[in-house]
């Protein structure tokens, strides 16, 4: 052979290392490890899961909420599709799976925005300054929450273990809606049931929640 | 409250939306009776529902209505828009996440994002871009897909590149009146960066003014190498087959980009050329008024451009300011400076045949070069003329070998898709990558000193050699490259090798992968695909059912891959003679996808394959009228000139036998052979079929000389490809043999009769119309 090809190593290197510069790789594999795992039946995936889905979405929130430039929207539905692009290896799941994610992501979510609301309400009260940094369990510089915002999450929180009691199923349509942004549809599709099941379950909540919530504005 | 009085307070609170506004308080007092409470608790909730609550401000405030351009993309933040065309939408974006004070252009692409495999293909497109590091092409600086919004479910590709602040090229030569001279050298610079992509197998294919940028120090910067392909591939089954021009601008496209053709390293050399016209004459060298395919095709294939210094003098009449104060000289002087060389080489640059034209960016930089420096220019010889197009007898293999090596390798990431019954989009793939080889050739011919001659398969035969040697501890690798060098092998005719490759391409896959991973049956699906072509039915069935079973459970239901999988089981099977079964599979894929795809060429296949299986079976009639719709639904989608055309006519062919029919059925075999003789060289076993579908008829018919004729052709070239064994060439044999025994020639006949005995004792004639 008169050539060897040098460029040869050069290439195959490239194929395998340049993957997303983006996705730190053990965070990649190890939620759809863990949502494959979950799929086969393996309980004690959720609680991993909910551990790994929380601290993304929770590191997510805290780069990107810093950069809303008006601070109008906490832009959850955003966050939990972009924590689902950087944390699943798509190829490899199925629809299940997905489903499982965003139910899981919802939950997470809630805790965020939840703990968001605690952290604001606690600044407040302390003077309205926002300290330049925050301890190692805090989020980091908040989003522009007003104090009514606080309170009103707060008492979605509250009413949702509520209603939760009341009709399960009526909650995670909820937090599905809520927390991850999906439609309708999406809803009906993560939680396996009909889309009218969700409409219904949907407009009860909504009322309920309303009334709940303390009525007119 | 009880989840059991709460569940019945949702279901009348339900029932109650259910009736019309002014009914609904009689209907709840009804339902209620005297149950008070429950009164209380539904009407309570239909006031909360009536109006917008607490509950309902929090939603607006946090669940952000996600438009479908994002304010945020991966780490960047959207700034403002850039500009926007037929690729997408660019923006000016900054880091969101404050690492670096760096401002970037951000490409968001317009595809259609429901291509199954677009996402894979933008990331291996994307690997391969951000390999090119020059001072004069735009960083690629990363690259992904954005966030999936209701209605655009996959997300958009989208590219980060290096942000330019500057003007177009003509723009800015015209803004600082830059003389001739200085044109030329902002040229050659373009070239030079031009030369090095091509060198790194990046083809640009949209090169015009507005991707050429000059910053305000004057500095040019190439932008969007590469992304031109990405969307091309995306847009070739759909849009492209509609309106039969790819996203480009037609003022800048080459012929055989107007045509469909290959894209090659000779395309860029054409779109420079037009450039270097427009930066010299302020007018780019066709007006296509009408953007009309044939009439964009007719003016950019069969118009010969004026030459620059005659268009020089029809600018100055309408357009006097674009040469007296653009380019800083009068008409007269700028005539003269161009007539003669520049004249020649902006035109050889620009020629309809790709293999005519400078064979690549560096020679036609070069002749500017020498153009300056007050040198003769080689482009008025017509030397290079005929270099690239017959390659493969000129050089050396050791330089070729190495060159298709790296074209394999590239091309593996660029597109490698679906290995299935793809036949002659995987052809035209395999000929871009020669004709891509072409135009390499054409820049290494210096290296070539010494004689020698090679052939495609002896450049096949060097890569799999250097693929197995030197990828010894990259098994993935090598299976891909078994894989695409095995399918290349198998579309050349050459199906023992294929079959080594891709049986070993599938071990190699099982060994590191579980049996149902997609990879594995992709694999699967590649071999069968083989062993269908080779007649070996038999071997194709298991192979092709375990593929299907992984597909189906493993892919969304419209992924094409069940499709193909679906069709090459149904011809193994009917192959394989159990058409009962086989019948069943075509009828339930168009039941299944037909539907859904509606006119789309597997469907056009699945079609040929049912009408052939019905003729076989004697429905005739339903037979033709599948064939028909199947031919028409075909020259729809790809033209006349393409193998599915041939085929559609000769299953079309095989009816008109069946019904005895031999006029008609010479008519639809000799349209075949006429579509196949534009597209295949002698040899080819398409060809062959051909032959002998005409043979067979002409023997019916009586015609024996001219059937003797057609079958000797038709046999020797079974034989060259498969063996003497081959059930084809015992075919061929065995009419050749009828013929000549009729026409006298009895020991012709008689060794033929005893060739086919000796390779099959049982050997009974073709089972199928005759």
């Amino acid at each position: 052979m008169a050539h060897v090809a040098p460029p040869l190593r050069y290439i195959g290197k490239a194929l395998f290392s340049l993957s997303c510069p983006c996705i730190p790789m053990n965070a990649h594999g190890d939620i759809t490890r863990l949502l494959l795992h979950l799929s086969e039946g393996n309980d004690t995936a959720w609680d991993d899961l909910m551990a790994v889905v929380y601290h993304e979405l929770r590191q997510l929130a805290h780069q990107r909420l810093r950069w809303e430039r008006k601070g109008l929207t906490l832009g959850t539905t955003a966050l939990v599709h972009e924590a689902y692009l950087k944390l699943v290896n798509i190829d490899r799941l199925q629809w299940q799976n997905r489903a499982q994610f965003f139910a899981i992501a919802a939950q997470a979510m809630r805790r965020i925005v939840i703990d968001y609301a605690k952290t604001a309400k606690r600044l407040k009260r302390g003077g309205g300054q926002r300290p330049l940094s925050l301890d190692a369990d805090d989020l980091g510089p908040l989003p522009d929450l007003t104090e009514e915002d606080a309170d009103d999450l707060l008492a979605l929180d509250d009413a949702l273990y509520k209603l939760a009691t009341l009709n399960d199923r009526q909650r995670q349509v909820v937090e599905l809606r809520f927390f991850s942004g999906l439609t309708i549809a999406e809803t009906a599709e993560v939680m396996g049931v009909s889309l009218n099941t969700v409409k219904r379950d949907w407009n009860t909540a909504r009322a309920w929640l309303n009334r709940e919530l303390g009525g007119g504005l | 409250m009880t989840p059991e009085r709460w569940q019945r307070i949702h279901e009348l609170f339900q029932e109650t939306l259910d009736q019309s506004v002014e009914a609904r308080l009689a209907f709840l007092k009804e339902a209620c009776g005297p149950d008070k409470e429950l009164f209380e608790e539904v009407s309570s909730l239909l006031a909360a529902a009536e109006q917008p609550g607490r509950f309902d401000r929090l939603a607006e405030r946090f669940e952000e209505p996600v438009a479908t351009v994002p304010q945020v993309i991966g780490p960047y933040r959207l700034l403002h828009e850039l500009g926007h065309g037929g690729m997408g939408t660019v923006y000016l974006a900054e880091r969101a996440d404050g690492q670096f004070e760096q401002r970037v252009a951000i490409k968001l692409l317009a595809t259609s994002a429901r291509q199954p495999n677009l996402h894979q293909r933008f990331l291996a497109e994307r690997q391969i871009l951000a390999r090119l590091e020059h001072p004069h092409i735009a960083r690629l600086l990363d690259g992904g897909m954005t966030i999936p919004v209701p209605g655009q479910p996959e997300g958009l590709p989208y590219f980060v590149m290096e942000y330019v602040p500057g003007q177009p090229l003509t723009t800015y030569c015209d803004v600082h009146r830059l003389s001739v001279e200085q044109r030329l050298r902002l040229f050659e610079t373009v070239c030079t960066a031009v030369q090095y992509a091509h060198q790194n197998l990046i083809i640009h294919r949209d090169l015009k003014p507005s991707n050429i940028l000059v910053t305000d120090d004057g500095t040019v910067k190439l932008l969007d190498f590469g992304i031109a392909k990405l969307l091309e591939e995306d847009a070739s089954e759909t849009l492209q087959t509609l309106t039969g021009l790819p996203l480009m601008t037609p003022e800048y496209a080459s012929p055989e980009q107007v045509r469909g053709e290959s894209i090659t390293t000779a395309t860029d050399v054409y779109q420079l050329g037009v450039l270097l016209y427009e930066l010299l004459t302020g007018r780019r060298p066709h007006r296509i008024p009408s953007r009309v395919l044939h009439e964009v095709a007719r003016i950019i294939c069969q118009e010969a451009p004026q030459r620059p210094s005659t268009a020089v003098e029809q600018v100055a009449s309408e357009n006097p300011t674009a040469i007296n104060h653009a380019r800083n000289t009068s008409p007269e002087r700028l005539r003269r400076q161009l007539s003669g060389d520049l004249d020649t080489i902006v035109l050889m640059a620009m020629r309809k045949e790709p293999s005519r034209r400078y064979a690549s960016a560096e020679s036609l930089a070069a002749d500017v070069q020498r153009h300056l420096a007050g040198q003769p220019v080689l482009a008025r010889t017509d030397t290079l003329g005929y270099r690239a197009t017959k390659f493969v007898q000129r050089h050396r293999w050791g330089v070729a070998a190495t060159v298709g090596l790296l074209v394999l390798l590239a091309g593996i990431a660029v597109t490698m898709t679906l290995q299935a019954r793809r036949i002659a989009e995987e052809r035209n793939r395999a000929e871009q990558a020669v004709s891509f080889l072409a135009g390499l050739f054409g820049q290494l011919e210096p290296v070539n000193a010494r004689g020698g001659t090679v052939t495609t398969k002896d450049l096949l035969d060097a890569s799999v050699a250097q693929v197995r040697h030197d990828l010894m501890d990259q098994p993935l690798l090598q299976a891909r490259l078994f894989g695409i060098l095995g399918k290349v092998y198998e579309l050349r005719g050459h199906f023992a090798e294929a079959d080594t490759l891709l049986r070993q391409a599938l071990a190699l896959h099982l060994r590191h992968y579980p049996a149902d991973h997609l990879v594995v049956a992709e694999s699967q699906l590649s071999l069968a695909a083989l062993h269908t072509n080779q007649s070996d039915p038999v071997r194709a069935e298991p192979l092709l059912r375990s593929a299907l079973a992984t597909f189906h459970r493993r892919l969304p239901p419209d992924d094409l891959r069940q499709i193909y999988a679906m069709l090459e089981l149904g011809v193994a099977l009917s192959d394989a003679g159990a058409s009962d079964e086989a019948e069943a599979i075509f009828r339930e894929l168009l039941n299944e996808f037909r539907p859904v795809l509606g006119t789309h060429i597997e469907i056009a296949s699945a079609l040929v394959y049912l009408g052939g299986l019905l003729t076989q079976r004697g429905a005739y009639d339903e037979a033709e009228s599948l064939l028909q719709e199947a031919l028409a639904m075909r020259r729809e989608l790809v033209g006349n000139e393409h193998p599915f055309i041939s085929n559609a006519l000769d299953a079309l062919g095989d009816v008109a036998v069946a019904r005895g029919m031999l006029d008609d059925a010479a008519r639809y075999y000799g349209e075949s052979l006429d579509v196949r003789l534009l597209l295949f060289e002698a040899g080819h076993t398409d060809l062959a079929a051909s032959y002998f579908n005409l043979g067979v008829v002409a023997q019916a018919q009586g015609r024996f000389a001219e059937a003797a004729d057609l079958l000797q052709k038709a046999r020797t070239s079974y034989v060259d490809a498969f063996g003497a064994g081959n059930p084809n060439a015992l075919d061929a044999a065995h009419y050749l043999a009828a013929s000549l025994d009729t026409l006298g020639d009895r020991s012709g006949a008689e060794a033929l009769w005893q060739s086919i005995q000796h390779h099959d004792s049982t050997y009974v004639p073709h089972s199928g119309s005759y």
